[in-house]
């Protein structure tokens, strides 16, 4: 069962890795490519629900590693996001877009969460690192 | 042994009588002893002298003999019975000499055994208490780092949310623009 479960993993990894354009972002126009070859299998369809599910998480953390989600307190710059995710894109080599979220529970600063990291510059962050070390 | 002497005695007597009377025959002069007479009463006097020793002196000697032999064993018994004493005593005098070096000895190995015994166990009660102190003192100091540990994550805490709250409060939109403009540029920075 569970290797049957890597198997889906790894098969669901590689049609997301199909899923990129050229600069290491989803596209849709693949995604459906990808989807239009699964409809035309004939797969069990238990295998094939899995194997979706699979494939849905694994475009998600693609997403999550083109996006880049800055959470604020307080007003910032109108160039802080673009600097933000020019920053990233240089870093990680793939386009990266920025979006902006308001979290007022950070006090004051900025936290960036690009797929399943966090960069943490906030004032919070800063409280709880303080209380952590004591 | 008295016989013996008696008879040679007598016979001596008569031996000296006889010569003496033959002197004064050879010289004719016999004083009116005649050798017949006299050889008779030698005679007579030996029957006399030995039916004495046959009924009275040899039974008296006899007796005398056994009395003289039983006061010797008599005294023989007696130096016996005081070598014996003399022996007894001795091996008493010795059995208490010993017996009283032997109770001493295990008195004093019976002292030296409690000393030892009272030595250990306050040696022991010593390390005891010693270790017990030690102990005591660890347990004392890791409660008073503990509770340090405690009061100062305490006071960080309070310190902490208190900091939050006048954050949350007095931070004005200036402040908070200056504070996010520092952050992208640490969050650039180490990108």
């Amino acid at each position: 069962m569970a290797k049957e479960d890597q198997k889906l993993r790894q098969q669901a990894q590689r049609l997301a890795s199909l899923s990129l354009d050229s600069t290491g972002q989803v596209s849709p126009a693949r995604v459906s490519a990808v989807l239009s070859s699964l409809a035309a299998r004939t797969v069990a369809p238990l295998k094939q629900r899995a194997l979706l599910k699979q494939y849905e998480a694994a475009v998600k953390r693609e997403l999550g590693r083109s996006q880049v989600i800055i959470e604020h307190s307080g007003p910032i710059a109108d160039d802080t996001a673009a600097i933000i995710a020019a920053s990233f894109s240089t870093k990680t080599g793939r386009v990266i877009s920025a979006v902006t979220k308001p979290n007022d529970s950070l006090l004051a600063g900025i936290r960036v969460i690009l797929g399943d990291h966090v960069y943490d510059a906030s004032a919070k962050a800063r409280l709880d690192r303080l209380a952590a070390a004591s | 042994m008295i016989l013996p002497s008696l008879l040679a005695q007598a016979a001596e007597a008569a031996h000296s009588v006889a010569a003496t009377a033959t002197e004064h025959s050879a010289s004719g002069n016999t004083f009116g002893i005649e050798a017949k007479y006299l050889a008779l009463q030698f005679f007579s006097f030996s029957i006399v002298l030995l039916v004495l020793y046959k009924f009275a002196l040899k039974p008296l000697t006899a007796t005398m003999d056994e009395r003289s032999h039983k006061i010797a064993d008599g005294l023989r018994a007696a130096e016996d019975m005081k070598v014996k004493m003399a022996e007894s005593e001795k091996k008493q005098a010795d059995l208490l000499k010993s017996s009283q070096a032997e109770a001493t000895a295990v008195l004093n190995e019976a002292r030296a055994t409690a000393k030892a015994l009272v030595e250990k166990a306050q040696t022991e009660a010593a390390s005891k208490a010693d270790e017990f102190l030690k102990r005591a003192e660890a347990n004392l100091a890791n409660e008073r780092a503990k509770l340090i540990a405690e009061v100062r994550a305490e006071a960080t805490n309070l310190v902490v949310a208190t900091v939050a709250k006048v954050l949350a409060t007095e931070l004005n939109d200036s402040d908070r623009s200056r504070f996010n403009a520092a952050a992208q540029r640490e969050l650039t920075r180490s990108n």
